[in-house]
């Protein structure tokens, strides 16, 4: 029997299923033992119940995607099945499970992959858990324990994870839990089923793993780095973090508010700020759209404020809950005038507490708006990982005069664009100020020198912040004559496709900027000048990051750009045979 | 007893900047009338936040020497809600036009009103978009000749009284620009109020409306008699619909106050704090699998 250290497991059903909850407490079994874990939801176009499918990949070594070829796919429900059938991708050899109680089978199905190198098996599941628990509600856990079986995967874990699950319902429920639980294990283990092409061979690791998502990791950050105000206005793939945090923020002493739309949130925002609270406001595109003048106002007049656009398909309404990467010159160019902001893009759940933690520093330090871009790939999974310091980031508030500072000026010229920013109740540096051009002091003036002396000041920040926030994730292998870049969630499949070809003795260099504007151009141009090839991964149908980098860089002469429209996310595959397709070969 | 101590002048309100407005423009009586409620309060002056939109009347932040910013058009609202609860020990006024507030800003009105957000908004309403150079505004008349209604005006204007009940503002006054004594006691009532307050100020254009409007609404506006019932929103209602003598009451319409935002927000956060686990370690370690 072939062993094996990476399971993907992937199960559709329809509203009663379970299938969900079961994705989420093996996810949980995994991290309790210490494995990693990339978890992926998918449903149907009801609001509430219908169909809904899970791809979940666990492994002991760490992962950054959820993986292109399905190990076992179970089915309760054949016919939720074609809704889905575009998503995943089937491993040669992969078992496909199905309940032998459904109306249709494996057979009434046209699948979409080579059916000879694929094994099926039935099992009465619908029956069998009526049968052994009296009622087939747990059918998910009973199925569970079936899997857990037949492929060794963690059953202390289950165990574990359905007690911490249900033990906020009554113990009768984690009792009859754990029961469904293991009346599969046994059914398998008394039917010999245990005796697979493959199984799951995995270490339990001491140090169990944290379970989070990109919007909660985000959030995290951001009452790390003392937010004291958020203001939001519903709309997913962002929801989460008005809901994460209009429940936590308020136990550190912060605010959230549900604002009435999207002008009035991010306005709440810069006006909290204004009067000397770290603000955020979040949404997503459609979001950002409503907020592009205001995101000026806070440019102009200089008011440390982070907004989260978490990305969606577009344009208009476009895919709500799917990811794409099609935000980003709206995020460098969404308002009229040269309006300095940053943008920030984070690449992965970890990844989004370290780039909210630099969207804080940068809108504090800087006195500027940041964008910061995450996406649904992001957001919307739940990923098994290795516990995390919280208190890794310099804590960075903005600069004050002193009370009484003699002849404060608001917007007073300096070596980095900075000025002191007086908050009210501070007395002596009572100011006023406004969205239009104005000299110093922050009185109005239509003064053309102003203007151009103004500007220059402002964009004083982008300069320094270049250089001082210059984060990007860079993979050089020396020698190597071709190289990557990609930005945001794209890195997952480009960092294993990468890795995968060094395993072969493959040079690829790789280089993800986190800081996308002002882009580093002194980390980022050394990057592209050792090349004869390049390759921008990115998920935008029209090249928008390709755009971005020929504006900012000298590229290589020879360029690819490997992109499509979103929704699926990149696979290592593609990533790899782009990459081995235009391999180059070493510089001897 | 001890006396009172007088600190603040009218005068300390004001800064240096020079109105931008025409001679004889309301907007002067407002500016000078809020200066003086603001000394009769004798709240510090860095104790205070001013947020306006843009217009004419949202140049008023510059003119007043305490915090403010003078926007963009039609979320001096929002930008106050925001202050506000960040900041509920300091007071927070918005200013602006019946365009910023009843037009770009319309869709902010019902939301701080029901909220119940303690701050006072007045509103300097001059029936025209002043700033742009006369065009209509949500409260020009039917039939009126402005620059975007050249043949007049289709439209009917919206009463900025009835709105604010509507909308369960918990005090909603009009006060009359020229009147500067009436309108000091007005906004040093609205200011005292623990709630939402707007005050609809006729704030006449003289240069798109003309200045006979000073001699005409001299006639025109009378105060509210002493017995109308504040509580009663019926009644309110009905003081401010139109009148056969096209007369306008000035004076406070509505007032009756409720448990403000910030109020609520203070149980929000105790019930928030009640597992007792209110450290960011804490909430970090709910991911713990
Ligand atoms: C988004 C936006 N749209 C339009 C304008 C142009 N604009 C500036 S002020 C104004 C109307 C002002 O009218 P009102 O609020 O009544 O103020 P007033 O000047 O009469 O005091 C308009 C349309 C703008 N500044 N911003
Ligand atoms: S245009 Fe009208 S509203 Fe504006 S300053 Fe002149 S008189 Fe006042
Ligand atoms: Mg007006």
């Amino acid at each position: 029997m072939k062993t094996t250290n990476d399971f993907i497991l992937t199960m559709i059903g329809s509203g009663g299923d379970g299938v969900i909850s079961a994705g989420e407490i093996l996810l949980s079994a995994a991290a309790s033992e210490g494995l990693f874990g990339f978890l992926l939801k998918s449903f149907g176009p009801q609001i509430r119940g219908g169909e809904s499918s899970i791809k979940l990949r666990i492994s002991n070594e760490e992962i950054f995607t959820q993986g292109d070829f399905v190990s076992v796919l179970l089915v309760f429900n054949w016919a939720d099945f074609p809704r889905f059938k575009t998503e995943y991708d089937l491993a040669d050899g992969a078992i496909i499970i199905s309940d032998s109680d459904d109306k249709l089978s494996p057979l009434s199905q046209n699948l979409p992959w080579d059916e000879k190198k694929l094994v099926n098996i039935q099992i009465p599941i619908t029956h069998l858990t009526k049968e052994l628990t009296g009622s087939t509600f747990n059918k998910n856990i009973f199925s569970l324990g079936l899997l857990s079986a037949m492929f060794n995967l963690p059953s202390d874990g289950l165990h574990k994870a359905i007690k911490r699950k249900f033990k906020k319902k009554s113990e009768d429920v984690v009792k009859s839990n754990i029961d469904a639980l293991e009346a599969g294990i046994k059914w398998i283990l008394e039917n010999n089923l245990n005796q697979n092409s493959f199984r799951f061979e995995y270490d339990s690791v001491e140090e169990s793993k944290i379970i989070m998502n990109g919007n909660d990791a985000i959030s995290l950050a951001a009452i790390y780095q003392g937010l004291e105000f958020y203001a939001s206005y519903p709309i997913t793939p962002a929801s989460e973090i008005l809901q994460f945090l209009g429940t936590h923020l308020p136990k550190v002493g912060g605010s959230v508010i549900q604002a009435e739309d999207e002008l009035a949130a991010i306005n709440m925002a810069i006006g909290a700020s204004f009067a000397g609270k770290k603000s955020m406001t979040g949404t997503s595109g459609p979001g950002i759209s409503l907020k592009a003048e205001a995101i000026g106002l806070a440019s102009m007049a200089e008011i440390p404020l982070v907004v989260v656009n978490v990305q969606r398909g577009g344009p208009s309404t476009g895919l709500p809950t799917k990811f794409e990467q099609a935000d980003l010159l709206q995020a460098m160019y969404v308002t009229h005038g040269d309006a300095p902001k940053v943008v920030i893009a984070a690449t992965s759940v970890e990844d989004s507490y370290v780039c909210a933690n630099i969207a804080f520093q940068v809108a504090e330090k800087y006195q500027i708006p940041v964008i910061l871009l995450s996406d649904q790939f992001i957001s919307a999974r739940e990923v098994s990982l290795r516990p995390f310091k919280l208190d890794k980031f310099e804590i960075i508030s903005r600069l004050k005069p002193q009370d009484n500072e003699e002849s404060y000026k608001r917007y007073k010229i300096t070596e980095n664009g900075v000025s002191p920013m007086a908050i009210p109740g501070q007395k002596g540096v009572v100011y006023q100020t406004n969205g239009l051009e104005h000299v110093e002091t922050g009185r109005p003036s239509s003064d053309l020198d102003i203007h151009q002396k103004m500007s220059e000041k402002r964009d004083l920040k982008l300069q320094h912040i270049e250089k001082e926030f210059d984060y990007v994730v860079y993979k050089d292998s020396e020698g190597a004559k071709i190289g990557v870049i990609t930005w945001g969630s794209s890195k997952g499949a480009v960092l294993e496709a990468v890795a995968k070809l060094k395993k072969e003795g493959k040079k690829v260099s790789l280089i993800v900027p986190q800081l996308i504007f002002p882009l580093p151009i002194h980390k980022i141009q050394p990057f592209m000048d050792k090349l004869d090839k390049l390759i921008i991964v990115e998920m935008s149908f029209g090249k928008q990051f390709y755009t971005h980098l020929k504006s900012q860089l000298k590229l290589p002469e020879n360029v690819i750009v490997y992109n499509r429209a979103g929704g699926k996310p990149f696979s290592v595959t593609e990533i790899y045979n782009t990459i081995s397709k235009n391999y180059l070969g070493e510089v001897e | 007893m001890e006396q009172p101590q007088f600190i603040y002048k009218a005068t300390d309100y004001k800064t240096d900047l020079k109105p931008v407005w025409c001679p004889g423009c309301g907007d002067f009586g407002v500016l000078g009338a809020t200066h003086k409620a603001l000394a009769e309060l004798q709240i510090p002056p860095e104790d205070i936040m001013f947020f306006s939109g843009i217009g004419c009347s949202s140049r008023f932040p510059g003119y007043t020497n305490t915090y403010g910013i003078n926007a963009i058009h039609g979320r001096a609202i929002p930008l106050a809600t925001g202050a506000k609860i960040a900041r509920p020990e300091l007071t927070v006024v918005a200013v602006g036009g019946d365009g910023d507030g009843y037009s770009i800003g319309g869709g902010h009105l019902p939301h701080v009103a029901r909220k119940n957000i303690d701050l006072t908004y007045l509103v300097m309403n001059n029936n025209i978009y002043g700033l742009t150079k006369g065009q209509a505004s949500p409260t020009t008349p039917t039939g009126s000749i402005t620059k975007t209604t050249p043949y007049g005006n289709m439209d009917l204007p919206i009463n900025p009284i009835h709105y604010a009940l509507a909308y369960n503002a918990s005090f909603i006054a009009r006060g009359y620009s020229a009147n500067m004594k009436h309108l000091v006691d007005l906004i040093v009532a609205a200011m005292k109020h623990p709630g939402f307050a707007i005050i609809d100020i006729i704030s006449p254009c003289v240069t798109f409306r003309g200045d006979e409007q000073y001699k005409t609404l001299k006639d025109l506006v009378f105060e509210i008699p002493e017995n109308h019932d504040k509580t009663d929103k019926v009644a309110a209602f009905h003081l401010a619909l139109e009148r056969e003598d096209n007369k306008i009451p000035i004076g406070i319409y509505y007032q009756n106050p409720r448990p403000t935002y910030h109020d609520g927000y203070d149980i929000v956060r105790e019930k928030a704090k009640k597992s007792g686990k209110n450290e960011l370690f804490d909430i970090y370690n709910l991911f713990q699998a």
